[in-house]
């Protein structure tokens, strides 16, 4: 006779339903099938170096608050994480990762914009490099197949009803981090916590964003929603509540050097930062790297 | 009691189309997962046509063959003509396409296309006015297909195609997607706000014709051998003789005392 609590026990299979998405990214069926994809398996206090970047950023940039105005998408993945372990939910963390940038097809489609495969990986070498979220420049067919796997991944994981969702944010982090070698790109599919609503529906959404909040976002990015006569070269912009009673707001484009120079200043805090952890990743890749050689022969 | 009959051979026969439509409602199924598959932002960037009909889907072969013959094809020659094949033994193409990924890249600075440039790669690589890709300019293609794309939608394409297939193989249906079906559709005008389109073929067949294939399958298939059998038995036939005086049993009583 054995007895288990029913969702401590969920949460103990989400390493074995892990194991069923993998299989599934792995046996994608793909346009090229010369995806090489790679992926990483990770939790608990090998997971935490990617909750550290964060703590370590908002240490330096002085606080969460001004964390979430250098890029909110990451802000708000990062406070999911950090509450389920809190919870003792820490979710299962797979990074998917490929190398986009082999160009081996020889097919000189031009989709990449180079007119052969050749040209594709000398720009790679001579110029290529990280943008905001992942390197390239990419085969476009590897892009593609790697949509596939992905998109396989996260139908398994939803075949199984566990709670997931793929990030480009938290893929940054820990390719920033060095968790995986050769490759372009990293993207994260967190399984669980084990509940209904955590990725979407965000409920640790509430202790980030306000009416205000939201409203401010949606008029910064959407504009055109709130412009009142769209003939001034200065138009007025509505916005909330009796908007007509307080003093008029204007809209217009135009550089910000108060705001670019926050951004570059805190490229290199995020630099500083990930230089920070990164040796407590280095740690466990010696680990992974000890654990892997016994598993495969 | 009226009834469906499914049957696999003639082809196109009665029978044979009743399958060809089931395949087609799955098909249907296919293009509804693969408007649902999770794509960056929730940002709507997916065309989808389905084609069938054994005309239709002799012009996107017979497109194929001649693409292969193309100066730009050279190194996918094979390619083309070998999958035209398989497009004639499919039962239906479901063509998915982005149509953002040319004209209006997702203006992430991703890097996914160029790296450190960001979206500047894209932009000044394309005839780019009022801070906007110019549609009309198609001077720049030299290649099978118009690069540079925006490649986040060109992931994000992955996607639709991961979910259509997954859709496919729960129904047990053989699906597999192609870059050289996708580009013959297309130049034939399916998924036509698209520049770059994938085809994925469907067939619910005994075989998969979609593995296992000969070298040369464009002439050594079950069609050519088909009609190789039928010129080949009906030759030999002209050596029959008249049934009615040289019955068959009359023929192997003789046979049987001259031996």
């Amino acid at each position: 006779m054995a007895i288990v609590d029913g969702r401590a026990f969920a949460h103990e299979q989400l390493w074995h339903a892990a194991g069923l998405v993998l299989n599934a990214y792995y046996k994608a069926p793909l346009v090229t099938s010369r995806l090489d994809q790679k992926a990483l398996l990770l939790s608990g206090e090998d997971f935490m170096p990617m909750l550290d970047l964060i703590e370590v950023l908002a240490n330096k940039v002085g606080g969460h608050e001004a964390t979430q105005n250098i890029f909110f998408p990451l802000y708000m993945d990062y406070l999911a994480y950090r509450v389920a372990v809190d919870k003792g939910q820490s979710p299962v963390m797979l990074l998917l990762g490929a190398n986009l940038a082999k160009a081996d097809l020889g097919w000189d489609c031009g989709a990449c914009g180079f007119a052969t495969c050749g040209e594709m990986m000398k720009h790679f070498r001579e110029q290529g490099g990280l943008g905001r979220m992942l390197a390239g420049p990419s085969c476009a067919w590897k892009s593609l197949d790697w949509g596939i796997a992905c998109d396989y991944a996260c139908a398994a994981a939803w075949e199984l009803n566990i709670e997931n969702r793929i990030e480009a944010t938290f893929g940054l982090v820990a390719y920033a981090l060095g968790y995986m070698d050769d490759v372009t790109g990293i993207l994260a599919l967190p399984l669980g916590p084990v509940t209904e609503f955590w990725y979407y529906n965000r409920p640790t959404m509430g202790q980030v964003l306000t009416p205000e909040k939201q409203a401010e976002i949606l008029r910064s990015n959407v504009p055109v929603h709130w412009i009142m006569f769209a003939g001034d070269i200065k138009p007025p912009v509505k916005g909330y509540g009796p908007w007509w009673e307080r003093p008029t707001e204007y809209a217009k484009v135009g550089p910000d050097p108060e705001y670019t120079e926050f951004l570059e200043k805190n490229k290199m805090v995020l630099l500083e930062a990930v230089m920070e952890v990164r040796p407590k990743v280095d740690a466990i890749k010696q680990k992974l790297k000890d654990k892997t050689e016994k598993m495969l022969p | 009691m009226p009834t469906v009959h499914s049957k696999e051979f003639p082809w196109y026969s009665d029978s044979d189309k009743n399958r060809k439509d089931h395949v087609v409602s799955v098909g249907k199924l296919m293009m509804t997962a693969a408007h649902t598959a999770p794509v960056t932002g929730g940002v709507d960037h997916l065309e989808a046509e389905l084609i069938w009909g054994e005309k239709e889907l002799s012009q996107i072969a017979d497109k194929m063959d001649e693409l292969s013959y193309l100066p730009e094809s050279k190194r996918i020659d094979e390619m083309f003509r070998t999958e035209a094949q398989m497009v004639r033994e499919s039962d239906c193409v479901l063509a998915l396409g982005s149509f953002r990924a040319r004209n209006m890249p997702f203006d992430g600075n991703c890097g996914m296309c160029g790296g450190p440039a960001g979206c500047g790669f894209v932009y000044s690589r394309r005839r780019a006015v009022a801070g906007q890709i110019d549609h009309s300019d198609k001077s720049l293609a030299k290649t099978t297909l118009d690069g540079p794309l925006c490649q986040m939608f060109l992931h994000n394409l992955g996607y639709a195609i991961g979910s259509a297939l997954w859709t496919a193989r729960t129904l047990f249906v053989d699906a597999r997607p192609f870059m050289t079906v996708g580009v013959a559709a297309n130049r034939l005008g399916y998924c036509r706000n698209s520049a770059f389109v994938v085809g994925i073929l469907l067939s619910a067949t005994s075989k998969n014709p979609y593995v296992d294939v000969p070298y040369y399958h464009h002439v050594v298939n079950i069609r050519r051998v088909v009609e190789s059998a039928h010129q080949n038995f009906i030759i030999p036939r002209q050596m029959g003789l008249d049934y009615r005086l040289h019955p068959l049993k009359k023929a192997e009583k003789k046979q049987s005392k001259e031996d």
